[in-house]
């Protein structure tokens, strides 16, 4: 530990070093410094280095530590990916004939999605999700499984595409987001099945026909998350960080003066 | 001023001591153990200051004693007696709860 508290001390400013260097060893030496002392004296090496450096040093050497120390904490944080499908929606030629109109038939067939959903999105069908896949396996062990299949359905997004009143015959995307991109797709692709095998067994009012008509997509990106994003977050965090070092800097000196 | 300063101060008050000899003295008055780094952070900014002054070193040893200069006994007396006032007003405070 003496050696480390040494190399520590010699990242003190070399005009500090000149004036306090050689008592300063003095001192390691004869304290038998331990890991706190190690650490003591390079906070501060850092803290001398940052209120004796020039201008332009202290903020540079801010602004590099911001976007180290926020790069490193993004790997603290899990990305999330999303994988959607879409399935088209259709009404039987028959039933087309039938309704009261475009608008009406589309209404009957977002009724049928809507039942569709409550039925994929049950309790009973995402807990057996879950425990199929092994999902949340560090949820699970931190919260009752209802709760981890709550914050699942916050996850799994149903979306109709098209209006209720136009004429075009809509589809609906079925999403879900987590870390894995893997799992993502294929929970993704479970849903999908589910809606279309579903929408078979169920009897409707008014039958509607379900079809693949994306895949559940392998997601590339995760969502929102880029780590040089954050890492330049933190080179201008750092920055005005070191502004603000520079500034009681300054104020330090005119009350000493 | 920070309590470090406070510290370094206090221990010369009774005499000049280099940076160890200030330590051992911290530990023994006050319960607290300054590392190094907080040490000399501190006896560079009472130099800064004018309130400590490096002392000649010998040829054979490295250590630096340090003196009190008489302004750092003026700022040390003044912040000594903020201090007391702080300490009765609370003791006088507690008694009467």
């Amino acid at each position: 530990m003496k050696r480390l508290t040494r190399f520590f001390a010699r990242l003190y400013p070399a005009s500090w070093r000149d004036r306090y260097g050689d008592e300063f060893e003095a001192v390691v030496d004869q304290a038998n410094p331990s890991t706190r002392d190690a650490a003591d004296v390079l906070k501060g090496a850092v803290t001398m280095r940052l209120m004796t450096g020039s201008f332009g040093k202290t903020l540079l050497i801010c602004a590099m530590a911001g976007a180290m120390a926020a790069f490193a904490l993004s790997f603290a944080f899990q990305p999330s990916y999303q994988s959607e499908a879409v399935i088209s929606v259709t009404l039987p030629d028959n039933e087309l004939e039938k309704s009261k109109g475009p608008a009406a038939a589309n209404q009957a067939m977002f009724d049928v999605i809507e039942t569709l959903t409550q039925r994929v999105l049950s309790r009973n069908s995402l807990t057996r999700i879950v425990l199929e896949r092994g999902l949340y396996p560090v949820e699970r062990t931190r919260m009752p499984l209802e709760d981890v299949v709550e914050m699942m359905r916050k996850r799994i997004s149903v979306r109709i595409v098209g209006s209720k009143t136009s004429h075009i015959i809509p589809a609906f995307t079925v999403g879900f987001v987590y870390p894995d991109r893997n799992v993502a797709h294929d929970v993704t692709a479970s849903l999908m099945s589910s809606f279309i095998d579903r929408n078979v067994d169920t009897p409707h009012t008014t039958p509607i026909r379900l079809q693949a008509l994306y895949a559940a997509s392998l997601p590339l990106k995760p969502m929102g998350f880029n780590r040089w994003w954050i890492a330049t977050g933190g080179l201008f965090a750092g920055l005005l960080a070191g502004l603000t070092i520079a500034f009681v800097r300054r104020l330090r000196r005119q009350a000493t003066v | 001023m920070t309590d470090p300063t406070l510290l370094v101060l206090s221990s010369l008050a009774d005499g000049d001591k280099h940076g160890y000899a200030m330590m051992e003295d911290i530990q023994r008055f006050a319960g607290v153990r300054l590392g190094p780094g907080t040490l000399y952070g501190a006896i560079t900014r009472l130099e800064e200051r004018g309130w400590i002054r490096g002392l000649h070193v010998s040829k054979d040893d490295r250590r630096r004693p340090y003196t009190l200069t008489a302004e750092g006994r003026k700022h040390l007396e003044a912040e000594v007696a903020a201090l007391a006032q702080i300490t009765r007003t609370a003791a006088r405070r507690l008694k009467t709860v």
